[in-house]
């Protein structure tokens, strides 16, 4: 059984007349990278605010590492809100080695630890800048590091890669896995889906309040798969029993079953097929975006 | 505990360096400095103005009998048999001036006063007037004419005698009033800068990751006290640089010389000084968190700077009666009370015990600021971009 990192059970926040979180319940597990999405205004930050203890629900409950959220787990935890949140006029390392501290870290090792990120992350030349005048990429990875500074066992990330070119997004990305190996526990709030289907083992989708969509990646994607596979092949497909549609999707084509068949009585037609050379051949899995789509426009 | 520190120290840190708060530190500094080298000039000057020896020509022998000399705070008065002979001496520059005494000098004390390129000073014409009238006064014995030549001097006590107030210095009714004006200033600017803060911290959403780091209470607690060590450090380095200017000039002003303090009153001052900060301070922490921008914390924080200057507007009223019914709930009442004091203790010897409610009264103030506000910045702290109703506010408000 996996141990639980966060539990939240039938959380409801309403602020004034507008009811932000109606009814959301989720698990996430000790160590795995959980996938909190949701479109705009769906009620994800306010649940991220009442899993941080920044909010108080109006009712239902949360357990954060074992227990309510308190001081002492302030310290064990990360967070990047999705409006980032620096002092503007103060150097980059006056203010990461502030916020580091203020995560209980001694001065003297935040300061071996926030030079380690800036090589890392290519900002030992802007260090004595200050923040205002590093571009908003640049902010953004003083924000991953005041993050990560004093090594949370969880890491709560809102949008973690807004703002930044593909290289830095790989850079993050590769920094995160990094942190995933380490067992750390994340929850990456994000509406890049294809990053929630390359890194996310489970995930919890809200809209308007209520969790609607909620299991690992791949079950999820079973789960909202038609009976169809994808295959990419070098000359004309022959026509198949049991084939009733063919589309195209990219240099791929999908062939849509009937009703009973399956992927073994297609993928011996087309090994008979003369002259055809199967490049791939698997299941038709929909992306991410399109269950995020059919979950939430329906 | 470490984490208020930490909160407290960037708080200074991030405050002291900057260059308007540098420059605010500097400017009376530069202003006292500028002060002190002005009152050495002019006592030079004065001094040169108001010493030497003056002839005094007295034709119908009303002086007579008097001594022929006497020196009078670097003045030395002589005889001279005419005028032509005084103005002669005058010429020949061994006179600083020299006084003819009209005739009719009895009846109106007119006298004609010739100098050479500067007019004798205003205190050789008050010299002159005392040697006038302790010469008439010539047969009582000079105990009694110094006695009679200065009149009576009040000095105005407590039954114990702990606090004394006389109504003749000046500084001693001036320099209260200023000390007063100076603190009010310091809480004015320290208090909105930390509102200021607040707003900012919340607008760009510093806030929010402050708030995840420390709890509302530690972030509250280390906001409130790294201002008043910096509105403390201001205040100290003015009032040094204060006490150094009085210490230079003090021998040569004799003004400056009647300033008495008692330590009561400055202990009084400081710590209503310290407990209205806090108090100030929390009332804009709250503000500061529940407002959406700086126009509309302005717009709610000015009454409470208001009524802190206040007594002003009982001025009449102080001046007439400064023991009287208004002076005293002025006194007692948290938000006017440091002002009030130190206007009233410039015009009339303040109740002990009317100090000490006061600071009593004062403490009970800020500490229910500080919870008040304690509970109204964790509510108000996130909302952002948006007002926090006022049922919510008193919802946090209630025990």
């Amino acid at each position: 059984m996996n141990e639980t990192a966060i539990s939240v059970k039938n959380l409801k926040k309403s602020f004034g007349a507008a009811q932000a979180v109606r009814d959301v319940t989720f698990d996430v597990h000790r160590g795995e990278i959980f996938g909190l999405l949701g479109p705009n205004g769906a009620g994800k930050t306010t649940t991220i605010r009442m899993i941080l203890d920044i909010f108080r629900p109006d009712s239902g409950s949360v357990s954060v590492l074992g227990g309510p959220m308190d001081d002492s787990k302030n310290n064990r935890t990360g967070y990047l809100p999705e409006e980032r949140g620096l002092y503007k006029d103060a150097t980059v390392a006056n203010c990461v080695l502030y916020l580091a501290e203020l995560k209980g870290l001694a001065r003297a090792e935040a300061k071996t630890r926030a030079a380690a990120y800036f090589e890392q992350l290519d900002l030992t030349a802007h260090k004595k800048k200050k923040v205002q005048d590093l571009s908003k990429g640049m902010q953004q990875k003083v924000q991953i590091i005041t993050t990560l500074i004093h090594k949370p066992e969880l890491l709560v990330i809102d949008e973690p890669f807004s703002g930044l070119d593909p290289i830095n997004t790989r850079l993050i990305q590769d920094l995160l896995l990094a942190q995933h190996r380490e067992g750390v526990t994340i929850v990456m709030s994000t509406h890049q889906m294809y990053q929630v289907e390359e890194m996310c083992d489970r995930l919890v989708l809200i809209n308007k309040g209520e969790s609607v969509l909620y299991g690992a990646v791949d079950e999820i994607r079973r789960r909202y798969a038609d009976n169809a596979v994808r295959v990419v092949a070098v000359g004309d497909l022959p026509p198949m029993a049991g084939v009733h549609e063919t589309s195209r999707k990219g240099n791929a084509r999908v062939l849509h079953l009937a009703e009973g068949v399956t992927t073994q009585q297609v993928m011996r037609q087309l090994a008979d097929a003369p002259g055809l050379l199967i490049e791939s051949f698997e299941l038709a899995l929909p992306t991410m975006d399109d269950i995020f789509v059919r979950v939430v426009g329906a | 505990m470490r984490k208020i520190i930490t909160i407290i120290r960037e708080e200074y840190r991030r405050r002291v360096l900057r260059k308007e708060f540098i420059g605010l530190l500097l400017l009376p500094l530069i202003i006292i400095a500028i002060g002190t080298v002005i009152g050495f000039i002019t006592s030079e000057s004065l001094d040169g103005e108001n010493r030497g020896v003056v002839g005094v020509v007295d034709p119908r022998g009303v002086l007579a009998g008097a001594v022929d000399a006497r020196a009078n705070d670097g003045v030395t008065f002589v005889r001279v048999k005419g005028a032509e002979d005084g103005r002669a001496a005058l010429m020949r520059e061994e006179l600083r001036a020299l006084y003819v005494l009209r005739p009719s000098f009895a009846d109106d004390g007119a006298v004609d006063a010739f100098y050479l390129s500067k007019p004798p000073g205003n205190d050789i014409e008050r010299a002159f007037g005392a040697y006038a009238r302790t010469t008439l006064l010539n047969e009582f014995e000079p105990a009694v004419r110094a006695r009679l030549d200065e009149g009576a001097v009040f000095t105005y006590q407590t039954p114990d005698r702990s606090r004394t107030f006389a109504r003749d210095d000046v500084l001693t009714f001036v320099l209260p009033i200023l000390i007063g004006v100076v603190l009010i200033v310091s809480l004015m600017v320290g208090a909105q800068y930390l509102m200021q803060a607040v707003i900012d911290e919340k607008e760009n959403r510093t806030i929010e990751v402050l708030i995840t780091s420390v709890t509302p209470r530690q972030l509250m607690a280390g906001k409130i006290l790294g201002l008043t060590a910096v509105t403390l450090t201001q205040i100290v380095t003015w009032g040094l640089g204060a006490t150094a200017a009085l210490l230079l000039l003090r021998e040569r002003i004799p003004l400056l010389r009647t300033i008495s303090l008692d330590s009561s009153f400055l202990a009084a001052m400081g710590a209503l000084f310290v407990l209205q900060f806090l108090m100030y301070a929390a009332i804009m922490v709250a503000i500061g968190s529940a407002v959406t921008d700086a126009k509309q914390g302005q717009a709610i924080s000015t009454p409470f700077i208001l009524l802190a200057i206040a007594p002003e507007f009982f001025l009449p009223a102080l001046f007439i009666d400064p023991n009287g019914v208004i002076a005293v709930i002025l006194t007692l009442f948290p938000f006017t009370s440091p002002f009030t004091l130190a206007f009233r203790y410039g015009m009339t010897t303040v109740p002990g015990w009317q100090m000490l409610v006061a600071v009593a009264l004062m403490a009970a103030a800020a500490v229910l600021a500080i919870v008040a506000a304690g509970r109204l910045f964790r509510v108000g702290l996130l909302r952002f971009g948006q007002k926090v109703p006022l049922g919510e506010l008193f919802d946090a408000l209630r025990i």
